[in-house]
């Protein structure tokens, strides 16, 4: 009984790493741009097929496609910034919500034309080692999903903290009229934002290519997911995002293994629910970053 | 002239704020605009730095429009506003604060020399520098935003009511750190609730009426004014 908890939640933080790196993108965008993504999921079921087919149309491994994963829904995402998002900044919510909301059903419709509704795997050639240890049990590919889930997320904290530019993305989700006057280039910061959370976002969704599949709706569920992580991180938290990011992961990994899988995707929700009720502040309280 | 602003119109929506304003700032000089609250004092600043866009006339600023540029690039050329109401990034420590503000500047050992120059004006920012700004209290955050709008090295400096919440005593020391500032050569724009101090530092001065020149001249000429004694002067 232990062991197998210990083992779901051994899963559920590798799913809640995978769900960071959506979340923390998402909750960039929606501090720095003030704007509602709901394409979200569909950058990381878009950033997943290319990684697949650059595996099997150019044959690259595992790593340069995760790469040029990465490096493509960064280009799409300042691309779609500047051409459906940046008109509409400083609009109210609801613009955002319904404008994302009809790109997020034209890309997964535009991803089922083109590449069809069979699910397919991202083989990342890992998935055959076996680690043990105190009775668990992990693949390599499995470790290699947290460590570079760990990795990214510690890489985007650091930068965020202390570069040039992701100190100007602070000051531009805490005062963008400050930051205008102060020389920042708001809009530049805005490209950079939608680069940075398309490049997560692919990431995750290439590693969850490998672990599970890639199809086209794949990106619908994720997408809710990553609102609740970022209500319950306290919007624009860094830290809270992932805290949050990981309990989503325990309880739906938790839940399915101990009540029934059937309702995965309805433990976070619940979560959610008795968050509001109990600590309605948010995860971390009033003050941090 | 280093700013020469004419025929200035600016509106929020359906509000007119400003209507056909011309102002002059000399190199080297003090301006300062009086005006009750909702003249437009504020709306005129964020027009000259390209904040506010719905606007109309001409902004001259050193032989060259800038009306229409954006706002970092009006950065770039010397212009500086110490904005209303502090607005320092309150989740961003003091010295985080100070370094944005010298965001356009790449030269590191300049930052450095700002840096100091600030700190020399301002001690208590350097006490606080590792401090969050928001824990500050409201007249340390208005040293800061004053600091930062000078990391930039500006040529001109706008302050929108920058001795809000100073106490007396801090209040006649930046009267001294505005001399300061004008004679190492900075150009200022001064917009102050405190008429007597404004009129008193200033070479020029402006009275705003909804969103109109009502009145200009010398700052020592308008302090002998009726019309200003009586309503900015209480006098
Ligand atoms: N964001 C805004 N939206 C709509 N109207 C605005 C906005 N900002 C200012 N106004 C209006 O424009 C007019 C000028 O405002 P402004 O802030 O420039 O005045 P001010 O002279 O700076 O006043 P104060 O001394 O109170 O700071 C006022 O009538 C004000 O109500
Ligand atoms: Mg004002």
């Amino acid at each position: 009984m232990l062991m197998v908890f210990l083992q779901q939640a051994l899963n559920g933080i590798i799913l809640g790493c995978i769900y960071a790196l959506i979340a923390l993108g998402l909750s960039l965008i929606f501090g720095i741009l003030e704007v509602a993504n709901f394409a979200h999921g569909e950058f990381y079921m878009l950033g997943a097929f290319m990684a697949l087919f650059s595996m099997s149309g150019l044959g690259v491994s595992f790593f340069p496609a995760l790469l040029i994963a990465m490096i493509g829904m960064g280009i799409i995402g300042a691309i779609i910034e500047r051409a459906v998002f940046r008109p509409i900044v400083g609009k109210p919510l609801i613009n955002s919500m319904l404008l994302s909301f009809g790109l997020s059903t034209a890309l997964a419709n535009l991803a089922l034309l083109l590449f069809g509704a069979d699910p397919q795997k991202i083989e990342s050639g890992l998935a055959d080692y076996h680690l043990r240890f105190f009775g668990l049990h992990l693949t390599a590919e499995r470790l290699m999903v947290l460590v570079v889930g760990v990795a990214l997320v510690t890489l985007l904290a650091w930068f965020i903290q202390s570069t040039r530019t992701g100190k100007a993305m602070r000051a531009v989700s805490q005062d963008r009229v400050a930051a205008q006057l102060a020389g920042i280039n708001v809009s530049r910061i805005y490209t950079v934002t939608f680069a940075i959370s398309g490049a997560l976002a692919a990431a995750a969704g290439t590693m969850v290519g490998a672990m599970f599949f890639v199809s086209p709706e794949m990106g619908f569920s994720v997408t809710l997911k990553c609102f609740i992580i970022i209500a319950l991180g306290g919007f624009g938290k860094i830290r809270g995002v992932i805290v949050a990011a990981v309990m989503i992961g325990l309880a739906e990994s938790l839940g399915g293994g101990f009540i029934s899988y059937a309702y995965k995707d309805a433990y976070p929700f619940l979560l959610l629910v008795l968050l509001f009720m109990l600590k309605p502040q948010g995860l971390t309280g009033g003050s941090g970053r | 002239m280093l700013l020469s602003v004419k025929g200035l119109s600016a509106h929020y929506g359906r509000v007119q704020a400003l209507s056909s304003v011309d102002i002059d700032a000399p190199e080297g000089s003090i301006v300062t605009l009086i005006g009750a609250n909702g003249a437009g004092k504020s709306t005129f600043m964020m027009a000259v730095s390209g904040v506010l866009r719905s606007i109309s006339g001409e902004i001259e600023y050193d032989g060259r429009r800038i009306d229409g540029l954006p706002s970092d690039e009006i950065v770039r050329l010397g212009l500086s506003q110490c904005p209303e109401g502090r607005r320092v990034w309150p989740g961003m420590t003091v010295l985080e604060n100070l370094e944005m503000g010298a965001f356009q500047v790449g030269d590191a050992t300049l930052v450095r020399d700002r840096l100091m120059r600030v700190y020399a004006h301002f001690p208590i920012l350097e006490q606080r520098s590792a401090q969050l700004a928001g824990s500050l209290s409201g007249g340390e955050q208005q040293m800061l935003a004053i600091g930062r709008a000078l990391m930039s090295g500006p040529r001109l400096l706008m302050l929108d009511e920058p001795s809000l919440g100073l106490a007396p005593i801090v209040v006649e020391h930046l009267v001294e750190i505005i001399r300061e500032i004008r004679n190492s050569g900075t150009t200022i724009i001064l917009v102050e609730q405190n008429a007597f101090m404004a009129l008193g530092l200033a070479d020029a001065a402006y009275v705003l009426e909804t969103g109109r020149v009502a009145l200009s001249g010398k700052a020592s000429e308008l302090l002998k004014n009726d019309m200003v004694r009586k309503s900015y002067l209480g006098v």
